[in-house]
């Protein structure tokens, strides 16, 4: 558990933060949202000591930053940044396997590593262990980043606009690799973005800031459903309702009924999918239900607009 | 293209066995000297032979030139790190005026303090030689991305362990260059040495200044020239070996040559 407790920093006159106080549970995706200048990255940067603030105390597991070692500390969290921030002059292997260098690793147990890394994030081990940042596409080398900052297997993962510099069609790719990753592996991450949607697809909580305060903590359906002030309610915008669908699975609200579904409907959506996009297909047709196929694209049921509309209305009232 | 290239190393092996035959060989500098200067009566200088001036000559450059780049790079590795940052804008001020001077200003200005001869010349080439490294070792470290830095830094790096493996390998081939720079600069600086008694290739130029002798000027010079271009030539290659085409994005070469 990381805890921020009254944490202000300045910046020369500028109170960047103002007394922030928020807490990151173990396990699960912490994500920092708010407009540029809100302080969500100098947050994050607190924690691995790369600021140190002027009041207040930053802990993990509830022991303050300030008594650790500043490379200890910095070794056993893992830390992506937007780009990369790959260095170039290594190779990806050699990259990956950085941390468990400077922790002492012995050469074969760093390779074995990042060849098992590679195999994680998805690229393959053989052709991509040798090559050279510059050789990579921003994704891929997103990926590696991503890859280095598991290979000493932290507890704690922080993550600054990890994804901001990739393009849109990627970033989403990216995103949902993230999430089955994270599934796995249950890290504790700060994930900081300014991206709504993002943080809504990633979240298990969503810190919202401006200013250097705290507006709202709170899991993504209710900082949604209930923005707690006008700033919350305009950051969240006036689709709030929808991007809330986003968070629900077409799994957990299909009926199993089947009978008023025509197999050859040409509109269906996967199990797997939001009703966010359930709504968005029910919407192009002229029926108010749609077929629900799995992987195999065999029919396990029905969605309707009504279903939709009852699991929206749950929180979407303000 | 490997025609060209085997060309090249062809023309190389051929402009080095001339020019070692016309620095060892009296006969044939002799010969050469007489075809470009058919009314100089003396063609070779006899107080000191050419390789003799030449071991003189190398001698004052790599002194001078391994001093200045340890105290350049020294120096610019000081005022980039935290303690000495201090110092950076006093120092890179100080530097580009410093640069302005003119060798020759500065061997003047040397030799009243420290008298004639060998270390004096030394001393003023040192001093001269240091900028360029400095200056090159400033703007190299510097121009190393700040967040690749802090990258480093947050991955759990020391601040040596920044500077030896992050900084300094992604500067190195700016600072090379300034080295390259500073010692070429010297080989041609070191002939003035010869005024205040340095010896070196100078001397001869001197000589044939002074009694109007245009082919001990020409053997001078051409000599003096001679080393300057394969020095060039040598740290063209140990770029080439150490900063190879892999790292991309650092030489600037194309990185897609590296494969496997």
């Amino acid at each position: 558990m990381i805890e921020f407790d009254r944490v202000v920093k300045y910046y020369g006159t500028h109170r960047a933060l103002d007394g922030v106080t928020f807490t990151v549970p173990d396990g699960c995706v912490t994500v920092l949202i708010g407009p540029s200048g809100c302080g969500k990255s100098t947050s994050l940067k607190l924690v691995n000591r790369l600021l140190e603030p002027d009041d207040g105390y930053v802990r993990v597991d509830g022991r303050p930053v300030k008594s650790f070692a500043v490379e200890e500390l910095r070794r056993g969290i893992g830390y992506v940044i937007q780009s990369a921030g790959l260095l170039p002059h290594m190779t990806v292997q050699d990259n990956i396997g950085l941390v468990p260098r400077l922790l002492g690793r012995d050469k074969t147990w760093r390779r074995t590593r990042a060849l098992d890394l590679l195999e994680l994030i998805g690229l393959d081990p053989h052709s991509y262990a040798r090559k050279y940042p510059s050789q990579l596409s921003g994704g891929e080398a997103q990926r590696v980043g991503v890859a280095r900052a598991l290979a000493a297997n932290p507890p704690v993962l922080l993550m600054d606009e990890p994804f901001g510099a990739v393009d849109p069609l990627n970033r989403e790719t990216l995103q949902n690799e993230f999430i089955s990753l994270q599934r796995k592996l249950k890290k504790t991450v700060i994930f900081v973005t300014h991206d709504l949607d993002e943080a809504v697809r990633v979240a298990d909580r969503i810190v919202l800031m401006q200013d250097g305060l705290v507006i709202q903590e709170a899991a993504p359906e209710e900082l949604l459903g209930h923005p707690s002030n006008a700033f919350a309610r305009e950051f969240v915008g006036t689709d709030r309702a929808l991007k809330r669908l986003g968070r629900f699975s077409v799994s957990d609200y299909m009926s199993q009924d089947t009978s008023r579904v025509e197999s050859e409907d040409h509109t269906s959506v996967p199990a797997s999918a939001t009703l966010r996009e359930a709504l968005s297909r029910i919407l192009a047709v002229p029926s108010d239900q749609i077929p629900v196929r799995d992987a195999q694209n065999r029919i396990l049921g029905s969605i309707s607009l009504e279903a939709i509309r009852r699991a929206g209305y749950g929180g979407a009232s303000t | 293209m490997k025609a060209r290239s085997s060309l090249i190393v062809v023309t190389f092996i051929v402009l080095f066995l001339v020019f070692g035959s016309f620095v060892f060989s009296v006969s044939f500098r002799a010969t050469i000297l007489r075809v470009l200067f058919p009314a100089t009566r003396e063609l070779i200088y006899l107080r000191t032979g050419l390789p003799h001036m030449l071991g003189e000559h190398l001698s004052l450059v790599l002194l001078s030139s391994v001093l200045a780049s340890l105290a350049g790079f020294s120096l610019g590795v000081f005022v980039t790190r935290s303690c000495g940052r201090d110092f950076l804008p006093l120092v890179r001020g100080l530097s580009n005026f410093a640069q302005t001077f003119p060798p020759v200003a500065i061997l003047a200005l040397a030799f009243p303090v420290l008298g004639f001869g060998f270390r004096p010349t030394v001393a003023a080439l040192f001093a001269f030689g240091i900028l360029p490294v400095l200056n090159n070792t400033i703007e190299g470290i510097e121009s190393v991305d700040a967040g690749l830095i802090e990258a480093a830094q947050g991955q759990g790096m020391t601040p040596s362990q920044v500077l030896l493996q992050t900084e300094l390998p992604l500067a190195a081939r700016v600072i090379v260059a300034g080295i390259r720079t500073s010692v070429i600069i010297n080989i041609g600086t070191a002939t003035i040495g010869a005024t205040i008694g340095a010896g070196g290739l100078g001397t001869v130029i001197i000589a044939g200044l002074v009694r109007n002798n245009t082919a001990f000027v020409f053997t001078g010079a051409v000599t003096a020239a001679g080393v300057a271009l394969a020095t060039d030539w040598l740290f063209s290659r140990l770029e080439q070996v150490f900063f190879n085409p892999q790292d991309g994005g650092r030489s600037g070469h194309d990185s897609t040559r590296h494969s496997s």
